[in-house]
């Protein structure tokens, strides 16, 4: 590195510095999207969404759109709004007594936060995995076919069926197949999580929201789980929340950046590891900073 | 400090150093409190183990066997005792209220008296000498004995103990030295110390009557009964007349001597009974309406005996049934109600009057069967206050039982000779048994003699009764009063008790419980839940009070009502959900903060509606007065069972509506509008309540038609305190610790499951049954159980409220006795120590360990279920 290039690397991150506080002091910036974005199809639009916690407000002005059958990832530093605005998509958040949001999503044609709408409805058309893995104390069968269960299906060869595609999709069906009618509960801790995405992809959901779900696998498992997210790419849209760079370049079309509650930048994956409109998203990605 | 870390050398991020050893203070605190805590904990179980050990110590005496016990060798020689002249076979010994005197009655009507302990003879008396004695009869434990004499006389004689009390200065110096329980004979009678320092005298009196001369012929059996007309004599001589004496005693104002008069006549054996067998016994029960006369063989002739003094034969009984063995004794037990017979082949039985329906009239039966196969009997003789029996035999052994309990107490042998009269000391702590050589004295230890296991938990035949009953009666005004003290009426009673009060409390608190963990804000939750939770420092007596003197006497009055309220309010509220959910769903989301209100809007008009319609009902369905169709005087059956089977009817219908009903609306869910789903699903509703109602009336017409009327078990005549009541009030004293436990075990059912659940699509409604109960099954279970644990032990509300009357009957509509209740009720008043006492205490063991069983069980399955959620 010559001095000059060190001087002009010291320039740019003081700028950066700058920028990064001035959205701490609460300034709203616009998010930077690049124009491949634009030629996908869409499946759901966020625009000028805003959530507080009470007085607290933790998503500022999100605008952005998601491209239908393709995986896209969230990053951000920690406490960024990541799982917030993941939350947000099927309304989970109105479990929260303090949650209070304004601005719209809209899912197809309809406003996810529409006066008329069903939030049964809604959440069963998108499947949800946690970060915790989080199986039911009931068989690994009635887990993975819960889903359909409460939707009133009954017919066993239906249900067994769905059962065997969804665990074969979560690389789980060799290991439990022999065990269906055992706890869920007595399978190790990645076994639970892969066991909570074929849960969460049973229904056959059109979006799916997945919140850190390698957090607590090893790096088998890990593996394993990107496997699933790339096979269901293209048939299912998904959005991805993780802290781990590799991973969602590995995974993602597109990647998402946040911070502070503000989308930054927005873009294919391959655009957003390797030149970046922002330097911080730059700096993030190498981890200068986080 | 910092020097210190500088000089330390290592890394420090604080820049201090903490010493690596605890503290001094902090290891004694440590120590101090684990001593503390294990001692506190030691020290409470100890507490309640005391408590249960304590129990188990007042009640074993119950059980304890029974102490008889020969005192010493040779009491009082019987036959050939006396000094001067021989006297024959005794047939009758009684002794008096302190154990010190006893008398006897000879076949030669010599009467006898002698010091117990030491066997001395105190006086002989023969009441007409001369005359040669045919009949003797000591009748009761009133010490009237009855003679008849060869000559066709009869005479009444009145032994009696005479006591008085005197100072050392009233007495002969002699006894100045007699220490506390000493005795000594005085002038025909017997001097003790008392405790209190007194010389008692006691001394037999023996008061003849002038005899009464009843025909010519030799007096062969006589008996007779003391009524409220006088002495009812029956005599019967050896020419087969029967003699009807009715005695009076007249007191002669001027002389002071009493004369005796006579009325009654004369009847010829053969005319009164188809039997021409010879009698050899002849006894007089106790009202004096019965006269028995027993063959050889047991054939008995009952005769009626009106006031009039005319006699009927009303029945033929065979006492000895056994057709190889031959009537040895009869004797009438305490109360003169109960026979006792034993047989040569070593039967006894006790017999009395049993009236099979309340009209008919009493057949005498043999009631219980004491004993089989142990030699002849040969002399009976019993307790004047208790149902103690003692029988003697022909090989010299005496066997005491308890007749009510069929308790076998004891046996004795005096090896020589046939037993041939026996007494029991009023105290019944002496025993006197005779054969032709000695009278020996025992020892009775039998402080409990009516209380066995069988008597306790199985059913007994108390005399009177047309049939063995658990009945639970502690006391009543007459001596001869048998104590009833079966425990189940009680159990049952609890049991009851539990069961209404868990029917109405149980349902409500857990669906409360699921209400407030599932359905409410978080923060409407934190308010609600500390205000139930006060629900159970409202005092039970409170509670009791407002239900035995408020609710008790409106539900009385408002009965239909009530009943109708049961059903109206579930279907409005229903009828509401479904007209809600037709709403459009803009109003909705602005209606919502409202639905409680709705819902209470819904109550109300469920109240109303049962208000208006209690009248038409109450003529429609209990022929216009449903007290009197609860008597089962008007009406039929078919309501009561339409009602009971309402609500098994409306799940029955809901659960075929799940499985069928649901599909019918999901076939028509896409395409359709909210409204239309909703007018199809108030249709499905309407028509559920239809078909429930319809099921409800088929069943009800089928099981009454069949015969069949619930009046009688679950509904029957409507007292007013009663176990609806009981049930309300009850509930409300359980709700708020069901609820509680509940509450806490479905919160702790972790969010994350929840989350997972909504997150898939289901609906809260879902996501509490199908991922927040199981896991919190145990814990409700728990809560269950301890709710259970609670109403089995609640006394105010009950001792208020239930009426306490220890009847055994489903009857919702009547009251009933718990075991706490009937603690509170009568330990106060029971005489420590006693029977009563003890099984009071034996009825709190049973509560002890009922509550026990119940806690212990719901502990463990709270156990078991912390382990399995620390799973989640
Ligand atoms: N239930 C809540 N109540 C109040 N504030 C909340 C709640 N959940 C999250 N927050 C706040 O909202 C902000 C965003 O939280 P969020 O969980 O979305 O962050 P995140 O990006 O997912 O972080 P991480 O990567 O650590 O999971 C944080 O500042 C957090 O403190
Ligand atoms: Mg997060």
């Amino acid at each position: 590195m010559t001095a000059n290039e060190a001087k002009e690397t010291q320039m740019a991150e003081t700028k950066t510095m700058d920028r990064l506080a001035s959205i701490a002091a609460g300034e709203i910036v616009e998010t930077r999207i690049h124009p491949e974005l634009a030629e996908e199809e869409s499946i759901l639009d966020i625009s000028d969404f805003n959530l507080w916690y009470g007085e607290k407000q933790a998503l500022f002005d999100v605008s952005m759109t998601l491209p239908r059958g393709k995986v896209t990832a969230l990053i951000g530093p920690s406490g960024c709004g990541k799982s917030t605005l993941l939350r947000s998509v099927n309304r989970m958040n109105d479990l929260i007594d303090t949650v209070r949001i304004d601005g719209s999503m809209n899912l197809g044609e309809g406003n996810i936060y529409g006066p008329g709408v069903d939030v049964i409805e809604l959440r069963r058309r998108m499947g949800m995995v946690f970060q915790k893995s989080n199986p039911f104390p009931m068989s690994i069968f009635d887990n993975v076919t819960y889903p359909l269960q409460i939707n009133g299906e009954r017919n066993k060869s239906v249900l067994r069926d769905v059962c065997e595609k969804a665990l074969r999709g979560a690389a789980l069906w060799d290991e439990v197949s022999d065990r269906l009618q055992e706890s869920a509960l007595g399978m190790s801790g990645g076994q639970q999580q892969r066991l909570c995405i074929a849960r969460a992809i049973a229904a056959e959901p059109e979006v799916l929201l997945m919140d850190e779900p390698c957090s607590a696998l090893d790096p088998i498992a890990t593996t394993r789980v990107e496997e699933l997210i790339l096979s269901l790419r293209g048939e299912y849209t998904v959005l991805i929340v993780t802290h781990n760079m590799q991973q969602a370049s590995r995974v993602s079309d597109y990647t998402a950046f946040m911070y502070l509650g503000q989308v930054l930048e927005y873009g294919p994956t391959a655009r957003m590891f390797t030149n970046p409109l922002l330097q911080e998203t730059e700096d993030y990605i190498t981890g200068r900073f986080g | 400090m910092n020097r210190n870390a500088q000089q330390s050398g290592t890394g420090s991020f604080t820049g201090q150093r903490f010493s690596r050893k605890p503290r001094k203070s902090v290891l004694f605190t440590d120590t101090l409190a684990r001593r503390l805590i294990t001692a506190s904990g030691i020290g409470s179980i100890i507490a309640v183990s005391l408590v249960g050990l304590f129990l188990v110590w007042v009640v074993l005496p119950l059980f304890t066997p029974t102490g008889l016990e020969e005192v010493s060798e040779s009491v009082q020689s019987t036959g050939a005792a006396s000094a001067d002249s021989a006297v024959p076979s005794m047939v009758h010994q009684a002794m008096d209220d302190y154990g010190s005197l006893v008398w006897s009655l000879h076949a030669d009507g010599t009467i006898l008296v002698h010091e117990v302990d030491g066997g001395k003879l105190l006086a002989r008396r023969i009441v007409r000498p001369g005359v040669s004695v045919t009949a003797v009869k000591a009748s009761g434990h009133q010490g009237r004995v009855l003679l008849g004499y060869a000559d066709g006389t009869m005479q009444t004689v009145k032994v009696g103990f005479d006591v008085s009390y005197h100072n050392d200065s009233d007495l002969p110096d002699t006894f100045a030295s007699l220490s506390v329980g000493e005795r000594a004979s005085h002038e025909q009678g017997l001097v003790e110390r008392t405790p209190e320092h007194q010389l008692r005298l006691s001394r037999l009196t023996i008061q003849a009557d002038e005899p009464v001369s009843l025909g010519t012929d030799p007096i062969v059996l006589i008996d007779g009964s003391e009524t409220s007309g006088g002495l009812v004599v029956a005599a019967l001589d050896a020419a087969g007349v029967l003699f009807d004496r009715q005695l009076r005693w007249r007191k002669n104002l001027l002389t002071g001597e009493l004369r005796v008069r006579s009325t009654g006549s004369d009847l010829r054996l053969e005319d009164l009974r188809a039997s021409r067998g010879t009698p050899v016994a002849l006894v007089l029960n106790d009202a004096g309406d019965r006269l028995l006369l027993a063959e050889i063989d047991g054939t008995t002739s009952v005769l009626r005996r009106d006031g009039e003094g005319e006699y009927a034969a009303v029945a033929a009984v065979d006492l000895v049934p056994d057709p190889n063995a031959k009537l040895t004794a009869l004797a009438f037990i305490a109360g003169r109600v109960s026979l006792a017979v034993g047989d040569d082949q070593g039967g006894l039985s006790v017999w009395f009057p049993v009236r099979e329906t309340p009209t008919s009239q009493p057949r005498l039966q043999r009631v219980h069967e004491l004993d089989e196969h142990h030699g002849v009997v040969t002399a009976l003789a019993s307790s004047g206050r208790s149902r103690l029996l003692l029988a003697g035999y022909r090989d010299g052994k005496i066997r005491l039982y308890h007749v009510t309990s069929h308790r076998f107490l004891g046996e004795a042998d005096l090896e020589q000779g046939p037993i041939v009269a026996a007494a029991i000391s009023p105290r019944e702590d002496l025993i006197l048994a005779a054969n032709r050589e000695r009278n020996a004295l025992f020892h009775l230890d039998a402080p409990h003699p009516d209380i066995s296991f069988s008597a306790l938990l199985r059913p007994v035949w108390y005399e009177g009764y047309p049939g063995p009953v658990y009945a639970w009666q502690s006391s009543a005004a007459t001596d001869t009063f048998e104590p009833k003290l079966s425990l189940v009426p009680l159990i049952y009673g609890t049991l009851k008790a539990t069961f209404y009060s868990m029917l109405f409390g149980l349902p409500l608190a857990l669906l409360a419980a699921l209400y407030t963990s599932e359905f409410l804000h978080r923060r409407t939750r934190s308010r609600i839940k500390p205000v139930i939770e006060t629900m159970a420092s409202l005092p039970s007596v409170v509670l009791g009070f407002l239900a035995a003197l408020v609710m008790a006497p409106f539900v009385e009055r408002v009965l239909v009502q009530v009943l109708a309220v049961l059903f109206c309010a579930p279907f409005f509220l229903l009828l509401g959900a479904h007209l809600w959910q037709m709403l459009p769903r803009r109003s909705l989301t602005r209606l919502e903060p409202w639905r409680p209100l709705a819902v209470l809007i819904a109550l109300v008009a469920g109240m109303w509606c049962s208000w208006q319609w209690a009248g038409p009902l109450e003529q429609i369905g209990f022929a216009g007065d449903v007290k009197l169709w609860l008597d089962g005087q008007i009406g039929s059956g078919i309501t009561g069972w339409f009602v009971l089977l309402l609500a098994p009817a409306a799940l029955l219908v809901g659960w075929w509506n799940t499985i069928q009903g649901e599909v019918l609306i999901r076939g028509r869910g896409p395409g359709w509008i909210r409204w239309q789903l909703g007018m199809l699903d108030l249709g499905r509703f309407l028509a559920s309540t239809a078909a429930t109602i319809v099921l409800a009336l088929f069943a009800a017409w089928m099981l009454s038609s069949s015969g069949w009327d619930p009046r009688g078990s679950m509904m029957d005549t409507y007292v007013q305190r009663n176990a609806l009541v009981v049930g309300f009030a009850m509930g409300f004293a359980v709700i708020p610790i069901i609820y509680s436990i509940a509450e806490d075990a479905l919160s702790a059912v972790p969010d994350h499951l929840r989350a997972a659940s909504l997150g898939a699509g289901a609906t809260p409604w879902q996501t509490a049954f199908k991922v927040v109960v199981p896991p919190a099954m145990s814990g409700l279970f728990s809560a269950g159980m301890i709710g259970l644990g609670r109403a089995v032990g609640e006394t105010m509300i009950v001792l208020m409220a239930a009426g306490n009357t220890p009847i055994m009957e489903m009857n919702i509509f009547n009251g009933f006795r718990t075991l706490s209740a009937n603690l509170a009720v009568e330990l106060p008043e029971a005489v420590q120590n006693s029977t009563h006492y003890r099984t009071l205490f034996l009825a709190a063991l049973t509560l002890f360990i009922m509550t026990f069983l119940l806690n212990t069980i719901a502990e463990v399955v709270r156990q078991h279920f912390r382990r399995k959620s620390s799973q989640l």
